[in-house]
């Protein structure tokens, strides 16, 4: 699984430009699944037979896109105006770098330099307006010949590595992890049928997951997120939303989201019982496609399992391997009982 | 220009140079007649003995880059740093990073999450303070491989960008380095009027030490100092830099010798090579500072090639400004 995280996240997918993404998911979904299909949107949808018909429609997604670059405006000078897609700290761009277009041309941020600034804004990040992709070609037109337009994407440019005990380093694990963990549960024999969604444009606002869940229709949605650990030196306890090798993130509440509290208790459960640690998100902070899926095609069930990840959204995510296990060790247990629970005849009675 | 891809590979960290700077050693002791390392680390090569009589001419050039320092390892492993050489901050955060011990120890250092930035604390400069390296390391281990004290630089090699140009760390001022050593051996073939040594120098970083120390070794009459300058981009104006592939930068300023400024760019000018006077007070930022002041004084030559995000790990440099100081260097020497 490994080998499929370092392989998807490798690839460009920025919110909207998720096509190479949505290349290898598709293809890899169509040799283990009945039915595959791209929707309108550029959502991946497919459906796996499961033993035995499921009392719920479970859907488990993650979203194939990443946070990245628009190139805006080419200067005269050849130097690139970029513009932000999806959460990126203007404190992490300054000399990073980044690979522009379909070609993946190498490129740097370049920022005035640090010797030219006034002593109290040495530290100072630059602000977008102060920040320039350069790719070496000189002017507007040496950069048009070599194919670079205003719309073109970027990404981080940013090779997976493993180090230290465990850990390991690269872009775009938000969600490339997520989707190879879905890959990854697909290939098992679900107990019951189970539907999965790949979805785009999350990171730009949450705009692909609606759509996919409104074909699906799903009483239960899973959504296979990364969120952010700040299990960093330094930070406090109470600021460190949830840690490396504690196992699964599961959310009570997030900056979109409130979850189902039947479902997170049952998830609790499920990994209790069967001794997968996990842990709360502690800080009420992000958000993800729950937020859009919950109330779409007349609601869904909404639980959010998400993999810590340290510097989420910069070049250099960090994850451990043993949070990988344990995520796909609960999403496992999750698609054999999820869709056997009760829950319209809880409704029925009510009524 | 193969020869500053391989000077990148080496890493000499400021202020704890020795290990690479006699690695480099190595690596260059075929190219000069006599090379050898001082108590700093400067590497000390002789080009070419001179008659009696000839003036001793000395090329130099910083081979040291910017680096921090472990301050303390916490209790979680996380490595604190912090920053003396000039390092720019605005570039640490979720970086690939290399600390100096025994072995070198690969960690990422971190960037501070977003929900800790909220309200007013978006906008504050960062502080090296704000930062640690995650070698994924747990306390124990990390005492182990590393200690307070070791140096830790950007990792990485060379990536060519388009239109010539090469990204990477520590082009300051391994450009300077491969520029002088590429002229110093055409010129060790060639007649010249002169001795002529190459100093590759330690501690720039920290302050121009090296050069101090090499300089009153080889005791030279006229020295050159070749170094890295800004280059112009969007937000840098035209008065404080010169644009990649715009050629090569002689310095003029009041420590540095007005004959000598005008050599080099006879010397451009005759190599046809492109060149923007760089006008500069004070110390210039240089080794020029410390060459000038050697012994009883040296009169002394800058010369500087244009290079954008200057101290981070994305320096960018024109392989065409690089050849072109060869060039002009060569023919500064010959014209001596």
């Amino acid at each position: 699984m490994l080998d499929m995280i370092k392989k998807l996240s490798a690839m460009p997918g920025v919110s909207g430009r998720e096509c190479a993404v949505r290349q290898e998911i598709f293809n890899k979904a169509q040799s283990i699944c009945e039915h595959v299909k791209v929707d309108d949107i550029g959502n991946v949808i497919a459906f796996k037979k499961g033993k035995h018909p499921s009392k719920q429609r479970v859907m488990f997604s993650a979203h194939m896109d990443e946070v990245g670059f628009f190139i805006s405006y080419i200067e005269e000078n050849g130097f690139l105006r970029f513009k932000t897609v999806g959460g990126i700290d203007r404190a992490v761009l300054t000399g990073a770098r980044v690979l522009v277009g379909e070609k993946a041309l190498p490129a740097v941020v370049a920022a005035r330099p640090v010797h030219l600034l006034s002593k109290d804004n040495k530290g100072a990040a630059p602000s977008l307006t102060e920040l320039y992709i350069y790719t070496g070609a000189d002017s507007r037109k040496e950069v048009m010949e070599h194919g670079i337009m205003p719309g073109d994407f970027a990404v981080f440019d940013s090779e997976f590595t493993f180090f230290g005990d465990g850990f390991f380093k690269g872009k775009a694990f938000d969600d490339r992890a997520g989707c190879a963990l879905l890959l990854n549960l697909m290939e098992k024999e679900p107990y019951y049928d189970t539907y999965f969604a790949f979805t785009v444009l999350e990171e730009e606002g949450l705009y692909g997951a609606a759509g996919a869940a409104f074909n699906i229709k799903p009483d239960i949605a899973v959504v296979v997120e990364a969120t952010t650990a700040a299990d960093i030196g330094g930070t406090a306890e109470d600021e460190r939303v949830c840690a490396l090798r504690k196992g699964p993130v599961l959310s009570f509440l997030d900056g979109c989201t409130l979850y189902d509290a039947g479902l997170y208790n049952t998830a609790q459960n499920i990994a209790d019982k069967n001794n997968i640690p996990w842990q709360p998100k502690t800080v009420i902070a992000g958000g993800n496609d729950a937020g859009a899926i919950q109330a779409s095609a007349g609601g869904a069930r909404v639980l959010a399992v998400s993999l810590p990840c340290r510097y989420l959204h910069t070049p250099s995510c960090v994850m451990h391997k043993s949070d990988i296990d344990a995520v796909a060790k609960l999403l496992d247990l999750l698609c054999q009982e999820l869709g056997g629970l009760d829950y319209d005849r809880e409704i029925a009675a009510f009524l | 220009m193969d020869i500053v891809q391989n000077l990148t590979d080496f890493y000499i960290p400021c202020g704890a140079e020795r290990q690479g700077s006699e690695k480099l050693k190595e690596y260059l002791s075929y190219l000069f007649e006599e090379i050898r390392a001082d108590a700093l680390g400067n590497l000390l090569c002789l080009v070419k003995k001179g008659e009696p009589g000839q003036k001793k001419v000395l090329l130099e050039a910083h081979i040291d880059e910017v680096s921090l320092v472990v301050s303390n390892i916490d209790h979680e492993g996380f490595i604190h740093v912090i920053s003396p050489y000039g390092l720019d901050i605005r570039a640490v955060a979720s970086k690939e990073m290399l600390i100096h011990g025994e072995e070198p120890v690969y960690a990422v250092s971190s960037s501070v999450p977003p929900h800790l930035k909220s309200g007013d604390k978006k906008d504050e400069p960062l502080k090296i303070s704000d930062f640690v390296l995650d070698a994924g390391l747990s306390k124990d281990t990390a005492h182990k491989l590393v200690r307070v004290g070791d140096r830790v630089t950007f990792k990485g090699g060379i990536k060519p960008l388009l239109n010539g140009k090469i990204a990477g760390r520590a082009l300051d001022n391994r450009a300077g380095a491969a520029a002088v050593i590429t002229a110093a051996k055409a010129l060790s073939g060639r007649q010249t009027n002169c001795e002529l040594w190459v100093l590759l120098s330690t501690e720039e970083e920290a302050g121009t030490k090296g050069a101090a120390a090499g300089g009153f070794t080889i005791n030279p009459d006229i020295a050159l100092a070749v170094d890295v300058s800004f280059g112009k981009m969007p937000g840098v104006e035209d008065y404080e830099g010169v644009a990649l592939s715009g050629g090569v930068m002689p310095g003029t300023a009041p420590i540095l010798d007005k004959e000598l400024y005008k050599m080099l760019c006879i010397a451009a000018d005759k190599c046809g090579v492109p060149f923007s006077p760089e006008v500069m007070t004070g110390s210039t930022g240089t080794n020029a500072a410390s060459l000038m002041r050697v012994r009883k004084g040296v009169k002394t030559a800058l010369l500087s090639i244009p290079l954008l995000n200057m101290h981070t790990p994305s320096e960018v440099i024109s392989l065409s400004d690089l050849k072109a100081a060869v060039n002009v260097i060569a023919r500064f020497v010959c014209m001596l």
